[in-house]
């Protein structure tokens, strides 16, 4: 069943332009986690490089599909990496996502894009420079709703076909064991534990984000004169929306249930 | 197989007639009948049927369901809540036949913004998975399968498409929709003449044949056909298409993918179609 793993790789060639150029220069090293056969590997090489970038807005598309999952950490993070390197694409952190190893990782697996992507977003917001406080406030914002925006992501893809059994009362039984056995908090239920304050500032991101893509269309066209692509796409996602700021730098952060 | 002659017809799939210039297709079963026989309807069992496929059924229009959401060499993917999904829009839209692209619909799980196409790895082992996908559906269904050959524009595999396909057929035991526009695309990739390979494939087993334009692109000086649905068939197609038809006894049905244009600038290929097929007394099915 090898095929299945080499399709797998097929796909990560067509979002990332540097693996291709691995693959092609240094096979044996970017496969070696592959799982494919030294065959298969010659079969890729057979193949031209060229045909594995000719759509130059897939990445584009993708990441516009996950940013409806996950918009105020993609516009926390986006901002928080704007304020740190001003150079860079503000979207860059985030288009990054489809060259990084989780991506890589999770693809090979089979594993789900956005869930791939909601971890990419915890772990570059958690490496994140701490320089200062207002840093670290919006930092650590970043990482908290990234979490938020995660552990919903996996809510929207448990399997509500095998809910835990119940058992049955019977006369013997102990009813406080019994009764401990046949409650569940519904499977569409999770717990996450979140700096205080973030909850607001969740809802405050969203709203901001509502205003900003009423005000101004979410998706703008872009024209690919290369391979003659006339497909529309555009990212919601901009640094330009205007951030709740706190009135008072860095409070104390507690802890605070959000389900 | 005991399969009814459908006749030429166009497809659609969900959202598709909203596009702007969208092809009415009830409108050309009206303006002319002889191009919409049937609606071949691409589905994803999480999207369901649009309003246009559903007026269309509302009308007991003949039909075939073409899936777009099954890998069909994974046997993890054909999971029983899917069937569950395929077999009750089978109820409702009670097709001739179910048919698709034999390839990659999305890579791994199926998930928001998993869907893309590949090819099938076209090698043995893949044919083998691929086939017990293919009768396993069938089995399952209770309705025929007839695999596709998909587009793309890099094809993994030591061998030839049309060999690939012939040994799903052969295994499976079912016939084949033969996607004339997809096999120029590859062709041309290939370096190869569009006819191919033709000449060592079992044509008894095409039971239908899809026609679309395509249009030539160029990638860094990569060259390759883009499968646009747009009425410009190429020349590479037409040929395709002119030696299947003359050689392939049981064909049944032909859709012309032009799903996104308007009525009046897919006449001309419609015409073409149908001229392509009365020449040739080889399909019964369309014998006028």
């Amino acid at each position: 069943m090898t095929h299945l793993a080499l399709h797998h790789v097929v796909v990560r060639m067509l979002y990332d332009p540097a693996f291709v150029q691995s693959v092609f220069a240094r096979p044996e090293e970017a496969l070696a986690d592959a799982g494919i056969t030294t065959e298969d590997i010659d079969w890729l090489l057979q193949t031209d490089p060229r045909a594995y970038t000719t759509d130059s807005h897939r990445r584009a598309r993708s990441l516009g599909g996950l940013l409806e999952e996950y918009p105020t950490s993609c516009a926390a993070l986006v901002r928080a990496r704007h304020r740190s390197d001003a150079g860079t694409p503000p979207v860059a952190v985030l288009d990054a996502f489809f060259s990084s190893a989780g991506f890589h990782r999770g693809m090979q697996a089979g594993a789900s894009l956005a869930l791939s992507f909601g971890e990419y977003l915890v772990q570059t917001a958690d490496g994140l420079p701490r320089a200062d406080p207002a840093a670290t406030l919006r930092h650590e914002l970043a990482a908290a709703l990234a979490r938020i925006e995660l552990r919903i992501a996996r809510l929207r893809r448990i399997a509500l076909r095998s809910l835990p059994a119940i058992p049955e009362w019977t006369d013997s039984a102990d009813s406080s064991e019994l009764e401990r056995a046949r409650l569940h908090a519904s499977p569409c239920i999770d717990w996450l534990t979140v700096p205080e304050g973030v909850l607001d500032r969740f809802g405050e991101v969203r709203r901001q984000l509502a205003l900003a893509s009423s005000a101004r269309p979410s998706v703008e066209a872009a024209d690919d004169t290369d391979d003659g692509g006339s497909v529309g796409v555009g990212v919601g996602v901009g640094t330009d929306f205007r951030w709740p700021e706190p009135e008072t730098p860095a409070p104390p952060w507690s802890t605070r249930e959000f389900h | 197989m005991d399969l009814p002659h459908l006749g030429i017809g166009v497809s659609t799939e969900y959202g598709a007639g909203e596009s702007p210039s969208a092809l009415d297709i009830l409108g050309l079963r009206e303006h002319a009948p002889q191009f919409a026989q049937f609606l071949e309807v691409g589905i994803e069992v999480v999207k369901g049927l649009d309003w246009h496929t559903r007026a269309w059924l509302e009308r007991g229009l003949p039909t075939t369901y073409h899936f777009l959401d099954i890998n069909l060499d994974d046997p993890r993917d054909m999971d029983e809540p899917w069937l569950a999904e395929v077999r009750a829009l089978a109820d409702r839209v009670r097709p001739a036949w179910l048919c698709g692209d034999a390839g990659l619909w999305h890579f791994g799980m199926r998930d928001r913004g998993h869907m893309l196409l590949l090819p099938p790895i076209l090698s043995d082992a893949n044919a083998a998975a691929m086939a017990d996908g293919v009768a396993r559906l069938r089995e399952e269904t209770g309705l025929e399968v007839l695999p596709e050959n998909p587009p793309a524009t890099v094809y993994v595999g030591n061998l030839h498409l049309l060999d690939y396909f012939a040994q799903v057929c052969d295994r499976a035991d079912t016939g084949m929709l033969l996607d004339a526009a997809h096999l120029a695309i590859y062709q041309r990739l290939q370096g190869h003449d569009p006819l191919t390979g033709l000449d060592r494939f079992p044509l008894d087993r095409v039971l239908e044949i899809h026609v679309a334009g395509g249009i030539e692109r160029d990638h860094g000086g990569f060259a390759y056909i883009e499968d646009s649905h747009t009425p410009q068939v190429l020349p590479d197609t037409w040929r395709i298409l002119e030696y299947v038809v003359a050689r392939a006894p049981h064909l049944k049905a032909v859709v012309f993918e032009c799903e996104r244009n308007p009525i009046a600038a897919c006449l001309p290929a419609f015409g073409e179609i149908e001229r392509v097929l009365h020449r040739h007394a080889a399909a019964p099915a369309f014998r006028t």
